[in-house]
């Protein structure tokens, strides 16, 4: 009867692990709230400004960061929407803090901010519009962040020996960082209006 | 109201639009980069030599400075580092400066841990000579090198060397300080009809020889930036045919010293030094048929401001015993007295060596004045000299190119000697 209980802190601890492990796998959590007729997101513990894109940041380079929001029904029936948004990050060397430049007409800008100050503002800029759903549907909001890939403009060598050479000889290069998250299953009825507080 | 006057303000509403129509929805990186508005304060280039890039790449670099930081020049610039520097990766880092609002540029080159790379170098023409070659591939691994070279020069020795070279280098042996090698040649010589002649003449000259094999291991340290210690073994074995077939072995220690470094001083003057000794010596301790040891002395000096530069090259050598022909020294190619032949200073070459070469450049031109003799111990010098004016520059991957028209200092036959090529 004394292994009962061992066999029993064993299953606690895989149910433990295994929990672990499929909720790292799923992605990072997005809150949605209602803002008129927009979405607003946020997500506290999501972080793109790190690894290498913080890396080029610190060395001076200015980085572009792409974001694709997707607004999905839950059981079909409804139109996916696709909003896409482009901010360009630099740090100052001097101040040590953030500027970003989210493209578009007229182009917005904001500086003097933290890192995650720099990150709340990129999520807050988003505002994608309402989905088209009845408001009784379910829908998934997801989002998708990626560091533009740095071009690499033609030589102008040619198709030389030298050339292929080098270009076969190069390490392939690392896919660009890219981080996703989505919201839990919403309902327009559920969301509350954040501007008629 | 004037006709311009009213033209402005009938088309300034138009302007307006279409000028925002050839605007982009947004700013590009350079243009959104918050430290554009800092000034450049300097510029540097870290991981290689400032010799392998090129002196216009090498300029665009420095108009940097002075200027706000521009993203797009820095990028562009890393570029075409990147298409010079084969086998490295290049990368800029700003960094605050040491004066408030300015930075400093940091172009970094890291040399590929896997690359395979393709030598061109040497390849040169002289018209005295006809051509030179070297062509071979290289790969690179994690701290090994490893090339393999085909090689047709009549540029360095009395005899036309042609065959194989390969090589193995480990470059860090427990620490980046010490490194390991080994290189087996392969070389089939030719020699021509003057040095045949010479030889005739010469009894106490060992004879020609129809292959040399070198098997050279060596160990190397680098106890500072840009300086170098090698010592390792020569072993050469020689085939004759005369005047009975044999194999006779020229097995020798070797030691080498090089030492390198640049200066920027105030008023934009960049001083260049760089130094090297080789000592080889032959002897029975290593049952070796040749008895001999061979010193040779180089030193180069380059100062250069802005498009100008003024180059010294000097060398001095001597061998003491009899070294078979490939040890000895010859004056009369592309590098050394140039405007001479070979065959017409020494066709046997010679075992005591001094030169000098003063040279000008401004941008691609060039001029300059070789002086030098070869001479055998006994035997009186006679300084010979050389003048010549071209062209030369570093634009390509591979090393600097150079186009030389040069004439010896005589009272007869006095015809240039023409040289091209490339080398590095």
């Amino acid at each position: 009867m004394e292994g009962q209980p061992r066999v029993a802190v064993r299953a606690a601890a895989w149910a433990v692990v295994v929990t672990a492990v499929a909720l790292s796998a799923q992605p990072g959590s997005l809150n949605v709230e209602r803002q008129g007729d927009h979405l607003r997101l946020s997500a506290p513990s999501f972080h793109f400004l790190e690894g290498r894109p913080l890396e080029r940041l610190h060395n001076g380079a200015a980085v572009p960061y792409l974001f694709t929001v997707t607004i999905e029904p839950v059981q079909g029936g409804g139109r996916t929407t696709h909003l896409q948004r482009r901010f360009v990050v630099s740090y100052d060397l001097w101040e040590e803090k953030f500027a970003i430049v989210q493209e578009g007409r007229p182009p917005r800008s904001v500086s003097h901010l933290s890192a995650a100050a720099a990150e709340a503002w990129c999520l807050d800029s988003l505002l994608p519009g309402l989905p088209s759903l009845p408001a009784e549907k379910s829908f998934v909001v997801k989002l998708a962040c990626s560091v533009a890939a740095d071009e690499e403009p033609p030589t102008g060598d040619g198709l030389t020996l030298s050339t292929l050479i080098e270009f076969f000889s190069r390490k392939g290069a690392a896919p660009p960082p890219r981080w996703e998250l989505a919201s839990a299953p919403l309902r327009l009825a559920d969301l509350k209006d954040r501007s008629r507080r | 109201m004037k006709p311009t006057s009213l033209l402005l303000i009938v088309f300034l509403p138009l302007a307006v639009p279409v000028a925002a129509l050839g605007q982009q929805p947004g700013a590009s990186g350079a243009e959104a980069n918050v430290n554009s508005r800092y000034v450049v304060e300097k510029v540097s280039l870290e991981g290689i030599d400032d010799a392998a890039v090129g002196k216009s790449l090498r300029a665009d670099m420095d108009k940097l400075v002075g200027q706000k930081y521009d993203q797009d020049a820095v990028n562009a610039l890393v570029e075409r580092l990147r298409k010079e520097l084969r086998g490295f990766s290049v990368d800029a880092r700003v960094r605050r400066g040491d004066t408030q609002d300015h930075v400093s540029v940091v172009f970094k080159a890291e040399r590929n841990l896997n690359a395979l790379y393709m030598h061109a170098s040497p390849l040169v023409y002289h018209s005295q000579e006809a051509f030179s070659a070297t062509l071979g591939f290289a790969v690179e691994t994690h701290h090994n090198y490893a090339s393999v070279n085909w090689t047709t020069t009549a540029d360095e020795l009395v005899e036309r060397n042609e065959g194989w070279r390969l090589r193995y280098e480990h470059r860090r042996v427990g620490t980046s300080l010490v490194q390991v090698g080994v290189g087996y040649d392969w070389f089939h010589p030719a020699f021509l009809a003057p040095t045949r002649a010479a030889l005739a003449l010469s009894p106490d000259v060992p004879g020609v020889y129809r292959t040399r094999q070198d098997f050279a291991p060596s160990v190397s340290v680098l106890p500072l930036n840009g300086v170098k210690f090698t010592v390792g073994l020569s072993l050469q074995n020689l085939d004759l045919d005369v005047p009975t077939p044999r194999t006779e072995h020229a097995f020798a220690f070797t030691a080498d010293a090089q030492a390198q470094g640049k200066i920027v001083a105030a008023g934009g003057y960049r001083h260049a030094i760089s130094a090297a000794y080789s000592l080889r010596r032959a002897t029975p301790a290593l049952e070796s048929d040749f008895v001999y040891t061979r010193h040779l002395f180089a030193g180069d000096y380059t100062l250069t401001k802005h498009r100008h530069a003024f180059l010294f090259r000097g060398r001095l050598g001597t061998i003491d015993g009899a070294a078979p022909l490939f040890e000895r020294y010859s004056l009369g190619n592309s590098y050394l007295l140039r405007g001479w032949n070979k065959f017409d200073v020494a066709p046997l070459g010679g075992s005591r060596l001094a030169h000098g070469s003063l040279e000008y450049r401004y941008r691609p031109f060039q001029i300059f004045w070789d002086f030098g003799s070869v001479w055998d111990a006994g035997q009186t010098a006679t300084v010979r000299h050389g003048i010549g004016i071209g062209l030369a520059g570093r634009a390509t991957s591979v090393g600097g190119w150079f186009f030389s028209l040069a004439f010896p200092v005589r009272m007869n036959d006095v015809g240039p000697v023409v040289m091209f090529g490339i080398r590095r």
